[in-house]
């Protein structure tokens, strides 16, 4: 009896071993300490990435959301989609809106994971790229040719996305993120593509051109690695997200970065399905697009914005800084969400298996 | 309170000067509710949601499928990572066996306290730090320019930086690093049940020390080395972090992909690569129990 029993602890201690790190992958150390009641409650439950981000918006936006409604927000770090999804499944949606990347949030809003934008509600005008039927754009981020500069400086450095699959100009290794959405796009840049004739990607040719440098390449999938591998000289060049980049320039590390054929990619706003407090995510949703919340982001962090109104009240300078002038942006072009919101489990799968033929 | 106060205490519950504790103790019922409650939390919160992950792994949006087994049991993609970490497992296991044995064997065969407390406290410091911050110290001492490489430069045994880090090597060293005290305590407290009298005595029949070890100890350890390297191939299995931070692209782990395919949409596909790897613990587990019996419990 005794044996038996232990014998059956022994089989749900292994159970509990491998489903516990296999099964529950997503961070378990999100906090989700939030009342989930039906109706409106003056409540929103606001999810971010965490981080200076986070911290940017809650000055920015969250605070005086907070003041102007009486409205009471919670934040809760960080985004997870993962989370969304099992929420939305399971009926226990806990989340009233959260921040993703604008072509996960076109998929999952196809999918039936979102609530549709209410434009009776939302008011405010953004880029036509950005507003979509259940995500509406936040602000943007630039996938870049980013270097370390006691290698490089700015003559030096790879001008286009051609320099950068260059191995004999550029020999040494080069930190590519580890996902098909914009490595594909440089990828094809790079072969000779026109940036007005990219979609629908021509897999094979991208794949083709990043066999040419895969031997060189070091992959990272956290976007504060690019910077760091950098600075310690793990990889000489990186295509690595501006933000990233500006801060950890600005924090005195070796880095720097030109916007050259950069690929513009936006985050979104999205409600997820049965969302408790459904109202008050719209509310703020249309209070957050507002330019001058969206400027007051930029001014805190260094990520531009999808509403044109923000980016007109930006200093010259500023522009410069997040890519956004005139001149930078005619050689930038806009990551196509529509795109990737309906290819991006196959190519996904298909970049997945091409890493590890 | 003394042993023999308890001892003493036997049957009438009501007795005067019983403690009160005593009579909750023995309050018929009690130790089973005691232990349904464990069980009813495991079986409310881990069962039933397994339960929910194996009906995912067959039911698609068309109903019942077989196609997402078919594809992780078929496509080099989901097979190749899968072969990647049972090899990972399998080194982090061996090379903790290797580290752990001599080390829990010279810690209970210690004849001054201080060699064991030693002992044992390197090995567990370590195991009281956050696994992030020991993940990131491999990362700084591996990397192109890390410490590992400045050594070994300056000491000509290379002339350029070598590359550890984002190879299935440093995960290896990372996990290794991380479950080696799980390994020792166990090993430590299965030695601690080997009769000490059993090796004196094959020294008095004239043994030498390694033939009394060879032949007394080590069979007798036997039991303990299997469960213990059971316990870590089975975590090596659904290691999360390390690979995260430390693999590169080519040599993945499962469960770096089970998570990317529940952020992309491909829960079933995640639930169906969380299956396999339970499926595979269980196989592994059934093939310990049969040929060495119930290896979690210690013959006494």
């Amino acid at each position: 009896m005794k044996r038996k029993y232990v014998k059956m602890m022994a089989a749900f201690m292994a159970v509990t071993m491998v489903s516990a790190m296999a099964c529950s992958c997503s961070d378990p150390s999100s906090s989700d300490s939030t009342d989930s009641e039906s109706g409106d409650t003056g409540k929103l439950v606001f999810v971010n990435w965490g981080g200076t981000n986070t911290d940017a918006r809650i000055a920015s936006a969250v605070e005086p959301f907070e003041e102007l409604t009486g409205i009471e927000v919670t934040v809760v770090t960080p985004s997870d989609y993962a989370k969304l999804i099992s929420m939305v499944e399971n009926n226990t949606t806990e989340w009233d809106i959260m921040n993703c990347d604008l072509y996960w949030g076109a998929y999952a809003g196809e999918q039936g994971y979102l609530e549709a934008i209410d434009y009776d509600v939302v008011t405010t005008r953004i880029d036509e790229e950005a507003q979509l039927e259940y995500v509406m754009g936040a602000e943007t981020y630039t996938s870049v040719i980013a270097w370390n500069t006691t290698k490089y400086d700015e003559s030096t450095a790879p001008q286009s996305w051609e320099d950068f699959f260059d191995t004999e100009k550029y020999p040494g290794k080069r930190a590519v993120w580890q996902y098909p959405v914009t490595v594909l796009e440089a990828a094809l840049l790079a072969d000779g593509v026109p940036m007005d004739e990219l979609y629908p990607l021509d897999l094979d040719r991208a794949f083709a051109k990043l066999d040419t440098i895969k031997d060189s390449i070091v992959w990272w999938t956290k976007g504060a690695e690019p910077s760091q591998m950098l600075a310690t000289g793990e990889a000489d060049i990186a295509l690595a997200w501006s933000g990233r980049i500006a801060t950890a320039r600005d924090e005195g590390s070796p880095v720097d970065m030109n916007y050259n054929e950069g690929i513009i990619i936006a985050a979104g706003w999205v409600i997820p399905k049965n969302a408790p407090n459904k109202e008050n995510a719209m509310k703020f949703l249309e209070f957050i697009s507002e330019a001058e919340q969206q400027h007051g982001f930029s001014e805190l962090i260094p990520y531009g914005s999808t509403n044109p109104e923000a980016v007109a009240l930006m200093s010259d300078e500023m522009k410069v800084e997040l890519g956004q002038s005139e001149e930078q942006l005619e050689n930038e072009m806009y990551l196509d969400s529509s795109y990737w919101a309906e290819y991006l489990p196959e190519v996904e799968e298909r970049f997945n298996a091409w890493l590890v033929s | 309170m003394s042993k023999e106060n308890i001892k003493s205490f036997s049957g009438d519950i009501n007795a005067h000067g019983v403690p009160a504790s005593h009579r909750i103790a023995k309050a018929t019922g009690l130790k089973w509710v005691i232990m349904l409650l464990p069980l009813l939390f495991v079986v409310v919160s881990l069962i039933i949601s397994l339960l929910g992950i194996l009906k995912r792994s067959f039911v698609g949006t068309d109903g019942f499928t077989l196609d997402y087994y078919v594809k992780i049991l078929t496509e080099p993609l989901y097979t190749t990572v899968l072969l990647n970490t049972l090899k990972t497992a399998v080194i982090v296991t061996i090379a903790c066996l290797l580290l752990a044995y001599p080390a829990a064997y010279l810690s209970v065969r210690a004849k001054k306290p201080i060699v064991r407390r030693l002992i044992t406290g390197g090995i567990l410091i370590p195991y009281w730090m956050s696994m992030l911050v020991r993940i990131f110290a491999w990362q700084i001492i591996m990397q192109t320019n890390g410490v590992l490489n400045q050594l070994l430069m300056f000491f000509h045994i290379t002339d350029e930086p070598i590359q550890f880090l984002y190879t299935t090597g440093a995960v290896c060293v990372s996990m290794t690093h991380i479950l080696l005290p799980y390994m020792f305590l166990s090993l430590q407290s299965n030695m601690e049940g080997i009769d000490e009298n059993l090796s004196t005595a094959a020294l008095v029949m004239g043994a030498r020390p390694a033939r009394g070890f060879v032949d007394v100890f080590l069979p007798l350890s036997v039991p303990g080395i299997f469960a213990d390297s059971l316990m870590v191939f089975v975590l090596s299995l659904g290691f999360y972090i390390a690979p995260a931070l430390l693999d590169g692209a080519n040599n993945q782990m499962m469960s770096n992909l089970i998570e990317q395919n529940m952020n992309s949409f491909n829960t079933n596909l995640a639930a169906a690569m969380s299956f396999e790897l339970l499926v595979i613990v269980f196989v592994i587990l059934g093939i310990a129990f049969k040929f060495v019996g119930n290896i979690f419990v210690p013959k006494r």
